[in-house]
């Protein structure tokens, strides 16, 4: 038995071993960074497919870091460096404390370094000048008397050694900080069925006993996502995909979450105004200011400003019919739902204030602006099936003319597509709804063809007026269904080559003319705001219009007001193996530096007495051999020598 | 270096010669930090008090062990105060003012460097049939590493004068820390070569520069990369400002026992002329040393990095893809130099060991902003 667990010592101490630890170590910790890691199966399978998944998740492989094996490799480490350290220390402290004077005076020529040379001084005073010359040169020395000479020993560099102690003792120690702060314990506990993660999303109260962490749990890293005005003694910890609960010992109150933007306008800073309640203490309770890069630690809980998102904000809406119809006016919260035409329902996702995006601002500037507030929503239809709409509140300048964004996307996967509405003088959408209403209503639009025929031709006959009001009723058809690209389309199809540029242009002319007369019946243009071109404002409308159908919604929802509410995310953390790892750091790096910039060395020097004078062997090691130690031992030795001559 | 002779002696003799040399340069740093502090002294917190003393302390160690270094060092403060005060507190001077717009704005002073460093390339690599042009290499790398400083230290008055609130140390993106990574690796080669006397190896070192300025071109041109962007709130950390120089120095080192490692392999049992110049042992011990200056540093550099991240995202270690990369960086330099001193392996294997090192080094750096995601994502290309 014990010659197993010294076999044993041996082999986790060897080098060889430690090395190849090293290397697993790099190749499994180089894996968990190429595979995204803790994604949900779904989201796995799609990429790799379903037997890869089952292997991935069965290696561990898709939450490498806490997986049983790769822990069991980091546990490795931590035992071979520390039976490494312990095989290797007493010895090195000893040999720091070490005189070495058993050095034979036959042992002199077989060191690497060493020389051989008379002087004519008497004994005590070339033992002491040289002693003095390697004191100078940065030598601690000690001489002793042997039976037949004088020994002197010099050595310098101790703090290598030490090094070596507090580089290995460093990583040690850092490891066990690490591992008390780890989530292991609680991997644990769920694993033997201690806990249980909550996957529903329910009200702090509703929250099974199950799903609650003790309050006592020593370390652990949790969010909290706190809304304006609301005040929590709980923080949430991600597991699979659910969450368990982790009581605090205090509450914490969000007064106040602010963003501050740079004059360019990218955000500058992100400040959480906390209360913190705590009845156990006196004063109970008191406000601070947390921001990122500046957490507040508190009865050894810290707590950070990670992230921030909408707290629940009031959106005031209003509804703008696009086939006619009177407007509906609404409120909304953030995060809620409500009941919508044909059992259709709403669902509120999310409203920013900020939105800094690239603007074309002239042919060749490209310029960060903020486009001002915009909120997200879902319309989801009784099938189950939704659409997503992210609405601009404000008319953003576009070449021009202002617009106001309406995205609209079918799957999250998606990017959003954007109708570009040209604002009425209101900054409303209002005026061009009136006159797209003009072409998409049945009897407005007969109306509006016929006085454009009128217009164009006034002396046809009426059979030819007919005619000209059928093909352009087909045209707008078209350029309601998509533009005049679907325009060009269908003239592709119909048309030789050679004419279809001319007929093109003359399409497109006549689908100008069109809507100039929906604009001219809808009396849109005295609600266009001031000083803006008409013709390029109609261009707009028109570009706009092909887009609606697309858009495919009853309504474009318009904000009118909102009252902000936000959210302000916080990690709040118990490590109490951090002062731990710091203090592995510290040994670490104050350990790697010694071990490199001081090199142990050592100088012996041995004085036996001549005739008339004495003779002087001296000899030097140095654990590295560097080739500096050539030429220090023989300049301190050229020296010595040039001093008793 | 160990100690001379004469300075031994010197020394035995109780020091009874005054070093006017050296006393004067401790007055003249003892003078420039007593003029920062009376100018600003007024406006700086306990830390920033700190830096200023810990910056002199600094210098005028550095240029008491290599007084090439504090030449330098005086060169790129003045020139540097001369830019400040043409800018006269007007960006729009950089467009107008001869000396700014042509020699050294940050943007004229960087393309300076990329100039000079290239120049350098081919005055070593002549060297090697004349030793005059091999010294102009030197004084061309000398150049271009000042040009470069120069450039890094205006660019961060440029920052300040685009707006107050916008200013900050350029050692926050991609760009700049190419700038900082091209200055860092030459000067770390002078260091060496005064140390070993011997100007061979320039030419290689001064290819694995000329590298990162044909990125650092390509980036400013395709990329407009230089243009001074306001820091997001993460990037606004102290320990960030010492992180990012610190890990430079580590890559820095690195870079250069690799192209250490490759003259190794390419002349190592070579017959031809040319190998005579190099000496086996001597690349070999050099390699060893810059590894471990590399290996302190990015030491230092990941533990910084990791007290940053404490601040900013709540825990020291999150095995973010960044982060998981600089352990592995670290874990393959600590396998290298471990067989290399208790097992004493030497030669072409460490050589390759080494060139493989700046591979997965360069993973670390640029790879994983480019292929991977992850919190470091601002360093994006
Ligand atoms: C992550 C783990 C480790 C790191 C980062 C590390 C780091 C280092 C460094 C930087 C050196 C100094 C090299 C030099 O002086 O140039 C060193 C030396 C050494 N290490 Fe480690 N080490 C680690 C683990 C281990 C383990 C597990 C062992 C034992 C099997 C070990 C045994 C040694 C020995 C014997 C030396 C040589 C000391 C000497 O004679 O100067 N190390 N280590």
């Amino acid at each position: 038995m014990q010659k197993v667990l010294r076999k044993s010592f041996l082999v986790l101490s060897s080098m060889s071993f430690a090395i190849s630890l090293l290397i697993v170590i790099s190749v499994a910790s180089a894996i968990g960074t190429i595979l995204q890691q803790n994604q949900t199966f779904v989201a796995y399978a799609d990429k790799f497919g379903g037997f890869w998944t089952d292997f991935f998740v069965f290696m561990g492989l898709t939450n490498l870091y806490a997986t049983g094996w790769f822990l069991v490799v980091m546990a490795m480490l931590l035992i071979s460096t520390s039976t490494c350290l312990t095989r290797q220390t007493p010895g090195m402290l000893k040999e720091i404390r070490s005189w070495r004077f058993n050095v034979q005076k036959a042992s002199f020529p077989r060191y690497r370094q060493h020389v051989t040379f008379d002087a004519p001084k008497d004994l005590d005073g070339s033992v002491a000048l040289s002693q003095r010359v390697l004191k100078t040169a940065g030598y601690e020395t000690k001489a002793e008397q042997q039976p037949d000479a004088m020994l002197v020993s010099a050595k310098k560099g101790r703090w290598n050694r030490m090094g070596y102690i507090g580089t290995h003792l460093g990583i040690v120690v850092i490891c066990i900080g690490g591992l008390m702060d780890s989530s292991v314990h609680v991997s644990m506990a769920e694993r033997f069925g201690f806990v249980t993660a909550e996957t529903r999303n329910l009200r702090l109260s509703e929250i099974e006993q199950e799903s609650w962490l003790p309050n006592w749990n020593p370390s652990f890293r949790a969010t909290l996502n706190l809304p304006e005005g609301v005040t929590s003694n709980a923080a949430f910890l991600p597991s699979g995909e659910g969450y368990l609960v982790q009581p605090l010992p205090f509450k914490i109150e969000l007064i106040d979450f602010r963003t501050q933007h740079y004059p360019s306008g990218p955000p500058k800073s992100f400040d959480s105004e906390l209360r913190i309640i705590d009845e156990s203490a006196s004063p109970s309770e008191f406000a601070t200011v947390i921001s990122v890069n500046h957490p507040l630690t508190y009865r050894g809980i810290t707590v950070y400003q990670s992230s921030f998102e909408d707290g629940g904000s009031n959106l005031k809406i209003d509804a703008l019919p696009i086939y006619g119809g009177e407007k509906i006016s609404f409120e909304g919260e953030v995060k809620t739902e409500r009941e919508w035409v044909e059992g259709s329902t709403i669902e509120f996702d999310d409203f920013r204030l900020f939105n800094i995006n690239p603007l074309q601002v002239d042919e060749e500037t490209i310029e960060e602006r903020n486009f001002g507030p915009n909120f997200t929503y879902k319309i989801r239809q009784k099938d189950g099936s939704a659409r997503e709409y992210v609405t601009y509140m404000q008319p953003v300048p576009m070449q021009g003319i202002p617009v106001i964004l309406g995205g609209m996307r079918q799957t999250q996967r998606e990017e959003f597509s954007y109708v570009q509405i040209p604002a009425d003088r209101l900054g409303s959408p209002l005026g061009f709804m009136t006159l797209y209403n003009h072409l998409a209503d049945r009897t407005l639009r007969d109306q509006v063809l016929v006085d454009a025929a009128n217009a164009m031709r006034p002396n046809d006959s009426d059979e030819d007026q007919a005619r000209l009001v059928a093909s352009l009723d087909s045209l707008v058809e078209q350029v309601l269904e998509g533009g005049l690209a679907r325009v060009a389309e269908n003239i592709e199809r119909s048309v030789p080559e050679a004419q279809r540029e001319t007929m093109f242009q003359t399409l497109s002319d006549l689908a100008f003319t069109v809507f100039a007369q929906a604009y001219a019946n809808s009396g849109v243009m005295d609600e266009l705001p001031a000083g803006i071109d008409e013709s390029m404002w109609l261009e707009r409308a028109l570009f706009a219009a092909s887009g609606m159908q697309l858009y495919g919604a009853t309504h474009f929802f318009q904000l009118t007001g909102f009252d902000q509410v936000q959210a302000s995310g916080l990690q709040i953390v118990r490590a109490p193996g951090t002062g731990l790892v710091y203090l592995g750091c510290a040994l670490l790096t104050l350990g790697v530096f010694a071990m490199f910039y001081s090199h142990q060395r050592r100088i012996w020097v041995r004085f036996e007495p001549q005739e008339n004078g004495v003779s002087i062997m001296a000899a030097g090691s140095d654990v590295r051999r560097a080739a500096d130690f050539e030429t220090e031992f023989q300049t301190v030795t050229n020296v010595i020598r040039k001093q008793l001559m | 270096m160990s100690i001379t002779e004469q300075d031994l002696l010197n020394k035995l003799e109780g020091d009874s010669k005054f070093n006017f040399k050296l006393v004067g340069w401790l007055a003249l740093v003892a003078i420039a930090v007593g003029l920062v502090f009376w100018q600003y002294g007024a406006k700086f917190d306990v830390y920033e008090t700190a830096i200023l003393v810990g910056t002199g302390v600094g210098v005028a160690w550095i240029g008491a062990v290599w007084p090439a270094m504090g030449r330098y060092i005086v060169a790129v403060a003045l020139i540097s105060l001369a830019a400040i005060n043409i800018y006269d507190g007007s960006l729009a001077n950089g467009e107008t003012k001869f000396f700014l717009k042509y020699l050294i704005s940050s943007q004229s002073a960087v393309m300076w460097m990329s100039a000079l460093f290239v120049m350098s390339i081919v005055a070593y690599g002549v060297g090697y049939v004349s030793s005059f042009t091999q010294k102009v290499g030197s004084a061309l790398v000398w150049a271009g590493a000042g040009a470069g400083l120069v450039g890094l230290m205006v660019r961060w008055h440029e920052s300040y004068l685009i707006h107050p609130d916008v200013g900050y140390i350029p050692v926050s993106n991609l760009y700049e820390v190419f700038i900082l990574f091209a200055v860092i690796t030459s000067i770390l080669y002078l260091f060496y070569e005064r140390r070993y006397q011997n100007r061979n190896l320039g030419f290689f070192v001064m290819l694995v520069v000329g590298a990162a300025i044909g990125f650092l071109l390509w980036y400013h041109f395709s990329r407009g990369a230089s243009e001074i962007r306001p820091l997001v709130p993460a990037l606004q950390s102290y320990w960030m400002k010492i992180h990012v120089p610190a890990n430079f120095v580590g890559y820095g080192a690195f870079a250069l026992a690799a192209m250490v490692g490759v003259a190794y392999l390419i002349f190592d049992g070579s017959k031809r002329a040319i190998a005579q110049k190099f000496d086996m042992q001597m690349l070999d011990d050099l390699m060893y040393r810059s590894i471990a200056l590399g290996f302190a540093f990015f030491t230092l550099a990941t533990i910084l990095g990791a007290l940053w991240a404490a601040e900013a995202w709540g825990g020291y270690w999150s095995w973010d893809p960044k982060e998981t990369w600089a352990l592995i960086v670290w874990l393959n330099y600590a396998a290298w130099l471990h067989l290399r001193l208790t097992k004493g392996w030497r030669g072409s294997v460490m050589a390759w060991w080494s060139i493989i090192g700046l591979f997965v080094t360069l993973f670390a750096f640029l790879g994983v902003n480019m292929f991977l995601s992850g919190l470091h994502s601002y360093g994006s290309l």
